[in-house]
């Protein structure tokens, strides 16, 4: 081990024994100490010299310092650091989920592939609707058919009562909502899943 | 693809939306599709509907029938419900009917119903259906749910 490795161990050590601290630390003997007998005044003045010895009158009181207390209600010998811990990043917001109509609807379209016949214009279109509802609840129920096959239904029923702040919605499935799959009707007779 | 696989892909799709938890649907203000059958319902109750559903039922192309209900304590229209109709009735194109309950076929502006009722059954196909409650979906930005204690009529 070279010198100054050793010195660097030796900073470290005094580092740890608390060096820098104030507290008094003993001087290195310039030469080899005198061996003085234990107990006698030389041995002892030496030792005291050297801050072995317990110190009778302190020089000053310790420094310390409470934290101050972050809650002015809790008593301070309670008080602790208070450590706040780095914000952390909010999580990305999950992408909103498509309601059960366009979940059916675009599974339905899907489903059917491209429409070989030509249409004309929309049968028909909502333009405005303005209006104010009060105690509003409200149920859907979608089927859809390929030719004579019922291939599923599903219906929800929803709630939307005013409310401060902000007015609560809940969905839940209806009863009997779990899809459905059977023979359609006979075209022009009411659908058993769809006309209550 | 044949009618057992197209059966269990849409099995499965139905039940993957049904099968999402409340909170997963809630949503602050109203339910995007309460709004939706909302403005689809007082839409279509307020005009003249091309009644033969059942040859709306009929075609080739897959078909949607969607039946609605909406019920509200307490109804304000702020203007009456705008719908153009540009074509109906005839085979294989949309259709509709409603029913109403304590609401007129023409709504009167700043009138207050109460204990309305309007339950409407719409047969088309898909991308007519599609279509419609596309529309539906924006015009129900013109729809605000209130407090019942706060219903009177505003100027």
């Amino acid at each position: 081990m070279s010198a100054a490795a050793l010195a660097s161990l030796a900073a470290a050590i005094a580092l740890a024994a608390g060096e820098g601290d104030g507290a008094p630390q003993a001087s290195p003997p310039d030469r080899p100490a005198k061996v003085a007998p234990e107990g006698s005044d030389t041995a002892n003045a030496a030792r005291a010299k050297a801050g072995l010895l317990p110190r009778k009158h302190p020089a000053r009181a310790p420094d310390v310092r409470l934290p101050a207390a972050p809650d002015a209600r809790l008593p301070a010998g309670d008080a602790a650091p208070v450590v706040v811990p780095a914000a952390a990043p909010a999580p990305p917001a999950a992408p909103a989920r498509p309601g059960w109509l366009r979940v059916i609807v675009d599974a339905a379209r899907a489903l059917a592939g491209p429409d070989p016949t030509p249409r004309g214009p929309p049968s028909a279109a909502i333009e405005d609707v303005r209006a104010r509802a009060m105690g509003l609840r409200v149920e859907g129920r979608l089927t859809v058919r390929v030719g004579d096959v019922t291939l599923g239904a599903a219906s929800t029923v929803g709630e939307s009562e005013a409310a401060t702040p902000a007015p609560a919605s809940r969905w839940t499935p209806a009863a009997g909502a779990a899809p459905q799959a059977g023979p359609a009707p006979a075209a022009g007779a009411p659908a058993e899943s769809s006309v209550r | 693809m044949n009618p057992r696989s197209r059966l269990s892909l849409l099995v499965a799709v139905i039940a993957g939306a049904l099968l999402q938890p409340p909170a997963a649907r809630a949503d602050p203000a109203l339910a995007p599709d309460d709004a939706t059958l909302t403005a689809l319902a007082l839409a279509l109750a307020a005009a003249p509907p091309p009644e033969d559903l059942a040859a709306a039922r009929v075609g080739d192309g897959p078909r949607i029938e969607l039946v609605a209900t909406v019920r509200a304590a307490r109804l304000v229209f702020d203007e009456a419900p705008r719908l153009r109709v540009a074509y109906g009735g005839a085979a294989g194109h949309l259709a509709w009917r409603a029913e109403r309950t304590n609401l007129p076929a023409r709504v009167q502006p700043r009138q207050v119903y109460e204990d309305v009722v309007v339950r409407v059954t719409v047969v088309g196909p898909v991308d007519e259906v599609a279509a419609l409650l596309e529309d539906a979906r924006r015009a129900a930005r013109g729809i605000r749910i209130e407090e019942l204690a706060t219903a009177e009529v505003r100027p």
